[in-house]
């Protein structure tokens, strides 16, 4: 279970934390920190960072460390050979973005002057960029320093890094856009210690992060526009002016893997507080955009909705405060999650039938599980964040809110469409049935950073993992798959789970079959695809011919039908991947027979006598919903025209609408 | 009420249109056969993939599952569909990811597309061309003010002025995607939206973008319309019957742009009623796809008696003014009357 936590310093500073915030009775026992930040830094008006990080590391592993692996991730934007802005020109990112500008300040960097340990080594001159994912000599998103002598395991050792930087225009996850600052992916920041070494990765464009636990002191200097509006991961201890119309705001946060910090002007600030039986209460900040007011509330209601869901399904949200930052327009940075603080996002007009934004909210605010707590490593395994917190977005967004229907918008303006609804996996189905149909590059089980492109990465890590997730809890149970995933998350809470270690959770709780299931899925590329390729009835013929022997033998020559019907379908399986589902054969009589079939056969055909034989159909109750065509899933064996003719009827209307369009568009006059 | 004010001349239109209810009915015909030709591919590919489907019943029950069927759908049968996004990109004025290397020109995309998409770009144009060619006609019947019903007649003025009506309506057409081009979309390169610090400034510049092609391709139809009005009445040169059209609008720039955007409303009033209002067909009873055949037949017919009834608008108004002009001497326009068809051999 997660720690409800008690913030430290507790007895000199009690009072000052009472007026912050409130403070929890049910504290737990602390994670072991293995990397710990003291930061003190000053971001001036033009964006740029000069700072000094002490970061106490503890050797938690077997493994004794040579070196110490620093990301310096702001180099992603230092100009355009990175490995960062290769990728996404290649299609590796978010293909809408990229810096495409010849001003200085729309580019960043981050760069170590000294690095030194605290008895005063310095280790400045061993300092090297290091591209160990792709041999890029250009990128200066990882450093290496070696280390006078090996941290062995269980030693601790503190090091000082005095360091400069500046924020990009923000392109993706951080960065600044007019008086707006999103502080994310900014200080030098450690590589994840494992048995193996470090694990650390460059900054790739569709990948994420990774880092190990540890607690936070960062006191940030900013200028005085944005007192009172900025907000961070952990929790404001103290905020005073400083000579030179500047504001010094120092944070605290324990047991996080990240720090980040957001600043506008224009903030209006918005507090509440969630509570619900069982559940720790926790405070609500909400920096908004003022042209976003109309959605405040539809904000606080998802935050709770998804503080009320994941607390019950999976793990508690164990810290006193959440903020919600609510980025302007253009920002790039929406959607993006820290510890203790997630960016949302929100048009100006936004129809509720929408949900949004309600569903980046869950989402986002579902991160501090499968991310924040469930520290899986992004880089490599960005299924187990992204997708599973897309699948409990669902969830969650079904349940508090129902299915959002169509909404298109027309130069603009919103128009939402109600009688057609589009539930949150409906979309994920339409993601990933295309890449199936235009790529299938990469099987889950392939490194995220090493997957061919950002769609593989995106359909992969988002939609098929979520797809995977709701299959398998509509195909081995609901509550059989709540305790999956609560176990998942208990178990691993605070730690840095993998695939492996979740399988074995589903091998515990689900069994065998539904192990072997998901594993099948995750390590290929191929597409389930299930199809009845022929469904056929007709009269049952009576016996012709000859029957009997000897003397007995007799010629029989019916003169009518047998009464009954003879039915005959064929089943194939036309994807590579496979899937448990059922077989269901409707007759005219109102019998309806399910067969199961685990998927593996390539095909099966059914044979059966007595009433007619109305339908086929796979998985009549559409719980395998990994299937890539479900328009082939069943067949009548009558023809039921009876939908294509409406359809046929309102599309040839439209045509002669489109049609007159044109006439009016190119001659002016008649028609 | 004055007769040339702008409610008196779109009834004087619209009651001239309906004289023409032969010719109107006439395009109501080609637009359909046009419109079965167009969706044929689509309609076929619907019932290969739903009448021995099991999703048959469910498309006929509601539309629960319509976004799942047709994404599918378009996924499975691309080669029916085609490439929609360029279609998608114009009609909702949202723009397509760009791409770091730069932005797809405005227009390629839609010659490049094959399938319904590309073949809305062959269609659109054969009824453009038809259109021309009815306008003809209706211009020159308009201008006889007898003989309206006469479809002989009308044919007779279609031929006649096919080769002037097809020249001003290639210039229409040229002429709006200009507009299009160096109007809305150039417009759009000289900001980035992401850059602008509210949205309310993206979508307010987006929809003065879109007005300002609106207005500027309404100005292009209005002189092309009132040029064709001329041409109708007797105007044989098609650039003078140009020049007429654009010295008529520039000297009444606001009362011509409302009769455009009150025949504009008029258009598309039938087809909100029946988007809101209209009944579906289950796709069983056939004595109910009768009536709702007529039903859409009518409000195709209306939003085609509709432009008629501008381009009679435009000729009555045309006329008017000539009438109400001092004229030293008989003006020479007024005096070539306009060729009778009535002479001409009933086809």
């Amino acid at each position: 279970m997660p720690r409800p936590r008690r913030l430290p310093l507790a007895s000199a500073l009690l009072s000052l934390v009472a007026l912050f915030v409130p403070a929890r009775a049910d504290a737990g026992p602390r994670v072991p920190p293995v990397a710990s930040y003291t930061i003190e830094a000053q971001v001036n008006a033009e964006h740029g960072i000069t700072g000094r990080e002490t970061v106490r590391f503890t050797n938690r592993t077997r493994f004794s460390f040579e070196d110490l692996r620093l990301h310096l991730y702001l180099n992603a934007w230092k100009n355009d050979r990175s490995t960062w802005l290769t990728e996404q020109a290649r299609g590796g990112g978010r293909s809408d973005r990229g810096v495409r500008a010849a001003e200085a300040g729309r580019w960043g960097f981050s760069e170590i002057h000294r690095i030194a340990l605290d008895d005063g080594t310095d280790l400045t001159p061993s300092l090297r960029y290091v591209s160990p994912d792709d041999g890029n000599p250009d990128d200066q998103t990882l450093v290496s320093v070696a280390l006078p002598r090996p941290v062995v395991p269980g030693e601790t050792i503190v090091f000082r890094v005095d360091w400069e930087g500046r924020f990009p225009r923000a392109v993706a996850r951080t960065g600044w856009k007019d008086d707006y600052l999103l502080g994310a992916q900014w200080f030098p920041k450690l590589g994840v210690a494992t048995d193996g070494g470090w694990n650390a990765h460059q900054f790739h464009a569709p990948t994420e992060f990774f880092a190990d636990f540890g607690d936070y002191d960062v006191t940030l200097t900013l200028p005085k526009a944005v007192k009172g509006r900025v907000g961070a991961t952990g929790v404001l201890r103290e905020e005073a002016d400083v000579p030179g119309d500047l504001v010094r705001v120092r944070f605290l946060a324990e047991d996080v893997h990240d720090f980040a910090f957001t600043a506008c002007p224009r903030f209006e600030v918005v507090r509440d507080t969630f509570s619900a039986a069982g559940l720790p209460n926790v405070d609500i900040l909400l920096l908004l955009q003022p042209d976003h007011r109309r959605v405040r509330d539809r904000y606080l209601r998802a935050v709770k909705a998804a503080l009320a869901d994941y607390g019950s399904w999976y793990l508690p949200y164990p810290y006193p405060l959440i903020t919600v930052v609510d980025p302007p327009w253009g920002s790039h940075t929406e959607g993006m999650e820290y510890p203790t603080l997630f960016v949302g996002g929100a048009r100006w007009l936004a129809p509720a039938a929408a949900h949004s934004p309600e569903g980046v909210t869950i989402h986002e605010f579902g991160h501090q599980v499968f991310y924040g707590m469930l520290a899986s490593n992004e880089f490599e395994e960005a299924p187990l964040d992204e997708g599973f917190n897309t699948y409990a977005t669902a969830r969650t967004e079904m349940a508090a809110f129902g299915a959002p229907s169509l909404v298109v918008r027309f130069f603009g303006l919103p128009v939402a469409f109600p009688s057609v609804p589009v539930p949150p996996l409906a979309a994920m189905s339409e993601r990933y049935d295309r890449w199936v149909g235009a790529s299938r590059s990469d099987a889950l089980d392939v490194p995220s950073y090493r997957q061919l492109d950002g769609d593989a990465v995106r359909v992969n890590a988002y939609s098929r993992t979520a797809l995977l997730l709701a299959s398998a809890e509509r195909t081995f149970g609901e509550k059989t798959w709540a305790k999956v995933m609560k176990t998942y998350a208990t178990r691993w809470a605070f730690k840095h789970p993998t695939f492996a270690d979740f399988l074995a959770v589903v091998r515990e709780v689900a069994g065998e079959a539904a192990a072997r299931a998901i594993a099948g899925i995750w390590s290929t590329a191929g597409a389930v695809d299930y199809a009845v390729t022929s469904a056929s009835t007709h009269r049952a013929r009576p016996l012709t011919g000859y029957t009997g022997e000897g003397d007995a033998r007799t010629l029989v020559i019916p003169k009518g039908d047998a009464g009954g019907w003879e039915s005959l379908a064929v089943v194939q399986r036309l994807g590579e991947a496979s899937w448990p589902v059922e077989v269901e054969l409707r007759f005219a009589d109102g019998t309806r027979v399910r067969r199961p079939w685990i998927g593996e056969e390539r095909w099966i055909r059914y044979r059966a006598t007595g009433p007619k034989l109305l339908s086929v159909e796979i998985d009549p109750d559409r719980k395998c919903l990994l299937d890539s065509n479900p328009l082939n899933n069943g067949r009548l064996t009558d023809e039921a025209p009876a939908a294509s003719r409406r359809w046929e009827t309102r599309l040839r209307f439209w045509a002669q609408n489109v049609l007159e369009f044109f006439a009016l568009l190119g001659f002016a006059g008649a028609a | 009420m004055k007769r040339d004010s702008v409610l008196v001349l779109a009834t004087r239109g619209l009651f001239s249109a309906l004289e023409t209810w032969k010719a109107l009915l006439l395009f109501l015909v080609l637009n359909a056969a046009l419109a079965c030709a167009f969706v044929h591919p689509l309609a076929s590919a619907l019932r290969q993939t739903l009448d021995r489907s099991t999703w048959a019943d469910r498309l006929a029950a509601g539309n629960a599952d319509l976004h799942a069927f047709f994404a599918s759908f378009s996924r499975t049968r691309a080669d029916v569909l085609g490439d929609l996004s360029t279609w998608d990109e114009a009609l909702t004025g949202e723009r397509q990811e760009r791409r770091a290397s730069g932005r797809p020109a405005p227009l390629s995309g839609f010659f490049r597309t094959s399938g319904l998409s590309g073949s809305a770009v062959a269609f659109g144009g054969l009824t453009a061309l038809l259109a021309a060619l009815f306008s003809g006609g209706f211009a020159g019947r308009f201008g006889a003010e007898r003989e309206r019903t006469s479809l002989a007649a009308f044919g007779a003025d279609a031929a006649r002025l096919a080769v002037p009506s097809l020249l001003l309506g290639a210039l229409s057409l040229a002429g709006i995607l200009a507009a299009y081009r160096f109007v809305y979309a150039a417009a759009g390169t000289l900001y980035e939206p992401d850059e602008l610090r509210y949205e309310w400034e993206a979508v307010g510049l987006l929809l003065l973008r879109l007005g300002a092609f609106l207005i500027v391709a309404g100005y292009v139809r209005l002189v092309l319309l009132y040029a064709r009005a001329a041409l109708g009445q007797g105007t044989p040169n098609p650039i003078t019957a140009l020049m007429r059209g654009l010295g008529f609008v520039l000297g009444r720039p606001v009362r011509t742009l409302s009769l455009e955007i009150l025949f504009g409303v008029f258009g598309l009033l039938p087809l909100l009623v029946w988007l809101f209002l209209g009944p579906v067909w289950d796709g069983k009873e056939a004595g109910n796809l009768a009536l709702i055949l007529a039903g859409q037949q009518l409000v195709v017919l209306l939003r085609i008696l509709t432009r008629a009834g501008h381009l009679g608008a435009a000729s009555a108004y045309l006329k008017r003014s000539k009438e109400a002009a001092p004229s030293p001497a008989p003006a020479p326009a007024a005096s070539i009357a306009s060729p009778d068809s009535a002479s001409a051999p009933v086809l």
